[in-house]
């Protein structure tokens, strides 16, 4: 009995251990799922425009000429599957979900890693720290996908390393050396961190992995003497992946060490063997809280929040969401590129003359600011002068802005230039964009689709959108931006009236610069004719403006009954609130806000 | 005669010698035509050029057959393109000079292979210079991202980079210049971020900050004095507006430019009230292959530009220099006076033999790779008579272009192909100064190539060998160097 209570005792001892070792597995792979889930929302969440920005910063060909010359470079591999991936972000979502894929799948391969040193089961928390990092890094957009990649192949090949890892030292120089050599061709730089990991993996054969790291380092000399590589920070740094003509902030070497420092701490964990396993779920728990932390507070850091605001503006400028665009620049605190992109869409809808008051202008620059050679800038300005009718400008600012893409093409700019050297009977160099295009996943479809516009003005002038664009070209002979954004949009309406949208940008244009000499000019020109048939109602509020005393003008130019009661209406609680020393622009807010007149006498 | 001769010939010698392997046998002739690209048909070819690759613009099978007098091999056409091996050409144009090749293409239709009209190419006896440089940069306005100086292999489809602008934070580098297409002696201009210019003689690398009190801007437009002892430059204020609708997008005018001479040795300039005068805008200076004149572009001054852009319209000029102490004659002759028939010249360029002078020609301005109209003209130096290069000129843009240094092939860029992507062409000037039809760059597969290429070839300059710089040294030189200030006599 005594014996087959002890065989009674041990089994339900195995049992329980081996319960306790498929519940630890388990634990593991359910807070691996938890992290997933966790990052992809968070990535969703906060990152979702960030990931059409990165597809827009390039054009990803599906070229073997293209891709094979890239292969050739150091660190081309990782570039070139950065790039693969990036392609895809332009569908809603496969951002967050690539990532999320990428992020976990270098967590896993670190895990299995990490296992494979004694007693490095509450460490687990740790295989998910360079992710998270990574999370920091993509919230800035000089952060090149390819760093997601290559840290990526790091964990893969130090996974590989370990599989296979050989006792014998010069096997293990050999190996060791080998992938490193292989690590260092396709990712740049990262060979130099799967060294230095070599090292936190165990303590032994530290001469063996000095070798190893020296090749690395002799690679990366080299690689500088013989190819484009600017400095040196580029062959040993995370600055590889990094916009070459800034220095990253300090955050990207942390991330950087993150990696090894989690299979130092790992590796460490064998010295814990005596620990108490309350402390060791309890540094797991604090492991897991500063990972959450870490990230949050690290991208809150990290973001640039009015960037983000604006990339989210240009997503919703590509595909013509309009009432999201109105609805988030009126959320965000105000600058003038959001009231373009407002504005912008308010024109879109033909309701810029009815609503352009009811949202807070700011001068002629909420309309159409000033170029200052920008990206964003050049390709907000593409839009804008597009949909009024400056082909010429619109060409000319998208090829700018198409410049100074990262990864050397913009889609959306391209799309542009493809219907600019249409309109303008460009057809060879249109050719050649429709071509590229149509090496692209994404934009093929859209890119094939314009080729019946080739050589075929008939075609052209048929269609709704290229047909009224090249109803807008001037007749006279004259230089863009010479005389101001009025001359330029003036040439517009003269050669094409029905161009609504150029007569409304130049009558929002006078009336936010309280320009009345121009207001009057463009009234008396254009008042009854097709460019102008009749006045909106902010028009005639700035008519009375400068013509208040003359009513038969005012009613000559279009100014209704209706225009002048609300103006005698305005006048007199006007007078009202000076006399009982009331603040005018306070108590006239609510009801005429939204008049020119009040923009005229309040808005500085 | 010699034509339907040698027609005949190579027609026989297609249809008798076929070598083994793939080769077709031509079941009937016509006389149709057939369009190729790029368009190699009866163009005139240096012995030592690379094979010109071309593509046909159909969609069938087609064979190509190469003949001479005595031998032809054929290419099957794959990939879009004809891929002529490299060994084959090489051998047929050695043993052709002086003479001509003929090309037949043929197509296959049902089962037999019908041949297109043949159409020849003629080889020279005289050589091409083995290289050319130029600049990679897209055809934009004011932004830029990556771009390089490159260098060509004409032998050969190599191309390598002399210097490529991320090794210096991306600045603008620009204006390259080789003396008398010595690839050991050359300079050219970086702007923006570290700015300068980099003087580089038999590996010696010098950095030079080149604006002074006495000149409107840093130098400019370069030509080296044929002694290797000064260049001559011009100095510019340059703006550029762009048009509502015009085939030319943009207008890049001068508002004052001024030509001097640059001592490479004393790192001084000198110039010459003649060439520095308020009154007109001179510019693209070029010196003779004596060294003992200097000739420029030179057009009145006019105020309200860009208002009166096209009322600019330069002459070609001319002014004794001294190479001894660096001056210069006291008076200006014109050599072609474009004004007068309401046109303007710009980038002269002497032939090394002294013979000919080549200018762009077009109706205002200087700065024609902007200018649909702008073609090529020759003025003949003993007898004075200027004249269009017709054969190398077409409908769109022909600027900038340079000598080889046997002064019987000139590389310019055109705009023929697409409108706005510039691409050098290579045409053949014979003994009287005549241009034959012009080549384009050859490529593999060319079609391809130059469909996907998104940049322009920018100054296209003849070197006698490959340039062999250190790429890193003049990157660290531009970073590092204080630069040499250039001092005005």
């Amino acid at each position: 009995m005594i014996i087959c209570l002890f065989y009674k005792k041990n089994n339900i001892f195995v049992v329980k251990s081996v319960f306790m070792k498929i519940a630890r597995n388990y634990l593991d792979f359910l807070i691996g799922i938890a992290f997933l889930c966790l990052l992809e929302y968070f990535l969703q969440t906060k990152l979702a425009y960030l990931f059409f920005y990165r597809e827009q910063e390039q054009l990803f060909l599906w070229n073997s000429d293209i891709i094979l010359n890239q292969l050739k470079h150091i660190g081309g591999f990782s570039t070139l599957v950065g790039q693969f991936f990036v392609q895809f972000f332009v569908v809603p979502k496969l951002g967050a979900i690539i990532t999320t894929i990428v992020l976990g799948l270098t967590s896993l391969l670190l895990w299995l890693t990490i296992k494979k040193s004694p007693h490095a089961d509450f460490a687990f928390p740790l295989s998910f720290l360079p992710a998270t990092f990574q999370v920091i890094l993509l919230a800035d957009v000089n952060y090149h996908y390819d760093g997601v990649i290559a840290l990526l192949m790091v964990s893969l090949f130090l996974f590989i390393y370990k599989q296979f890892e050989s006792s014998k030292s010069i096997s293990q120089i050999l190996w060791g050396s080998g992938l490193t050599m292989i690590l260092f061709f396709l990712t740049g730089p990262a060979a130099i961190l799967f060294c230095l990991c070599l090292f936190c993996l165990d303590f032994i054969n530290i001469w063996e992995k000095g070798i190893i790291l020296f090749i690395a380092c002799f690679l990366g000399y080299i690689s500088v003497l013989t190819t484009s590589m600017n400095d040196f920070r580029f062959a040993f740094l995370p600055d590889a992946y990094y916009e070459s003509l800034l220095t990253p902030d300090k955050i990207y070497l942390i991330s950087w060490f993150s990696l090894p420092v989690s299979l130092l701490i790992s590796h460490l964990s064998g010295y814990t063997q005596k620990w108490k396993k309350f402390i060791k779920i309890s540094m797991e728990i604090i492991l897991i809280f500063f990972l959450f932390y870490n990230t949050i507070d690290g991208f809150a850091a990290h973001q640039d929040e009015k960037f983000y605001q604006l990339i989210k503006l240009e997503y919703l400028e590509a595909n013509e969401q309009w009432d999201e665009i109105i609805q988030t620049a009126e959320e965000s605190s105000h600058n003038y590129l959001y009231c373009n992109y407002q504005n912008l869409a308010l024109a879109h809808k033909g309701e810029l003359m009815k609503h352009l008051f009811d949202y807070s202008q700011n001068g002629p620059l909420s309309l159409v600011v000033e170029n200052n050679k920008s990206k964003e800038v050049t390709q907000l300005l593409s839009q804008i002068y597009f949909t009024i009718g400056n082909i010429a400008a619109a060409q000319n600012m998208a090829f700018e802005s198409n410049a100074g893409a990262i990864g050397k093409d913009n889609p959306e700019m391209m799309k542009l230039l493809i219907q600019t050297n249409l309109i303008l009977g460009a057809y060879p160099v249109a050719e050649k964009y429709i071509h590229l295009l149509e090496q692209s996943w994404k934009y093929r479809q859209w890119a094939g689709e314009q080729r019946k516009f080739l050589y075929n003005d008939h075609a052209i002038e048929s269609d709704s959108l290229l047909g009224m664009k090249r109803r807008d070209l001037p007749q006279k002979a004259d230089f863009i931006y010479l005389d101001g954004f009025i001359a330029d949009t003036e040439q517009t309406i003269q050669v094409n009236p029905k161009e609504r949208c150029a007569m409304e940008y130049v009558e929002a244009y006078l009336l936010l610069s309280k320009d009345m000499r121009g207001i009057k000019y463009i009234v008396e020109k254009y008042g009854g004719t097709p460019a102008l048939t009749s006045l909106p109602s902010i028009m005639q509020e700035a008519v009375i403006s400068y013509a208040e005393k003359d009513p038969d003008y005012c009613t000559k130019h279009g100014v209704t009954e209706e225009t002048f009661e609300r103006y005698r209406d305005y006048k007199q609680k006007y007078i009202e609130c000076r006399n009982f020393g009331r603040n005018p622009a306070d108590a006239l807010h609510a009801e005429y806000g939204n008049s020119y007149w009040y923009y005229l006498m309040f808005k500085q | 005669m010699k034509h339907i001769s040698l027609y005949f010939i190579g027609i026989c010698t297609a249809l008798l010698f076929t070598s083994c392997g793939k080769d077709i046998k031509i079941s009937k002739q016509t006389e149709k035509e057939i369009s190729i690209f790029p368009d190699y048909k009866n163009v005139t070819i240096p012995y030592n050029i690379a094979p010109l690759d071309f593509s046909v613009n159909g969609n069938a099978k087609y064979q190509l057959i190469i003949s001479d007098n005595h031998r032809s091999f054929q290419v099957e056409e794959t990939n879009g393109f004809f891929d002529i091996p490299i060994s084959k050409w090489k051998d047929l144009l050695q043993q052709n000079k002086d003479k001509s090749i003929l090309l037949t293409i043929c197509e296959l239709q049902g089962k037999e292979w019908i041949a297109y009209k043949p159409f020849q190419i003629d080889i020279t006896k005289e050589s091409i210079d083995p290289y050319i440089a130029y600049r990679l940069i897209p055809p934009g306005y004011e932004l830029w991202n990556e771009m390089g100086i490159y260098q060509r292999d004409l032998s050969s489809f190599d191309q390598s980079c002399i210097y490529k602008n991320t090794l210096s934070d991306k600045n603008c580098v620009n204006c390259h210049s080789f003396c008398m297409q010595n690839p050991k002696q050359m300079m050219f201009h970086s702007r923006a971020k570290h700015a300068g210019t980099l003087v580089i003689e038999n590996g010696k690398i010098e950095k030079l900050n080149t604006k002074t009190d006495q000149t409107i801007s840093p130098l400019v437009y370069p030509s080296w004095h044929p002694s290797g002892k000064y260049i001559a430059f011009s100095v510019n204020t340059t703006k550029q507006s762009f048009h509502n609708f015009n085939r030319n997008r943009i207008e890049v005018f001068d508002q004052a430019s001024d030509v001097v001479v640059y001592d490479v040795e004393k790192h001084q300039i000198s110039s010459s009230p003649l060439l520095k005068s308020q009154k007109a805008f001179e510019t693209f200076p070029t010196f003779s292959p004596d060294g003992k004149s200097l000739y420029f572009c030179s057009a009145q001054a006019v105020d309200s530009m860009p208002q009166k852009y096209d009322k600019v319209k330069y002459n070609l000029c001319r002014i004794d220099f001294h190479p001894q102490n660096m001056t210069f004659g006291n008076h200006v002759d014109t050599i072609f006076n474009a004004a007068a028939l309401s046109k303007s010249a710009s980038f002269p360029r002497i032939s090394p033999d002294g013979k000919y002078l080549i200018f762009t020609l077009h109706s205002y301005g200087n700065f024609s790779i902007w200018h649909k109209d702008a073609d090529l003209y020759a003025v003949n130096l003993c007898n004075k008579k200027t004249y269009a290069l017709t054969a190398a000129n077409s409908k769109d843009t022909e600027s900038y272009h340079s000598w080889s240094s046997n002064s019987h092939w000139l590389v310019f860029s055109s705009r023929r192909v697409d409108g706005l992507y510039t691409r050098p062409f290579f045409t053949y000037i014979d003994k009287k100064g005549k241009a034959h039809k012009p080549f384009m760059l050859p490529q593999k597969n060319p079609r391809k190539y130059y469909r996907e290429l998104m940049v322009s070839y920018n100054i296209p300059e003849f070197i006698k060998g490959k340039v062999d710089v250190n790429k890193h040294k003049l990157a660290e030189t531009l970073k590092k160097s204080e630069g040499i200030n250039v001092s005005y006599k």
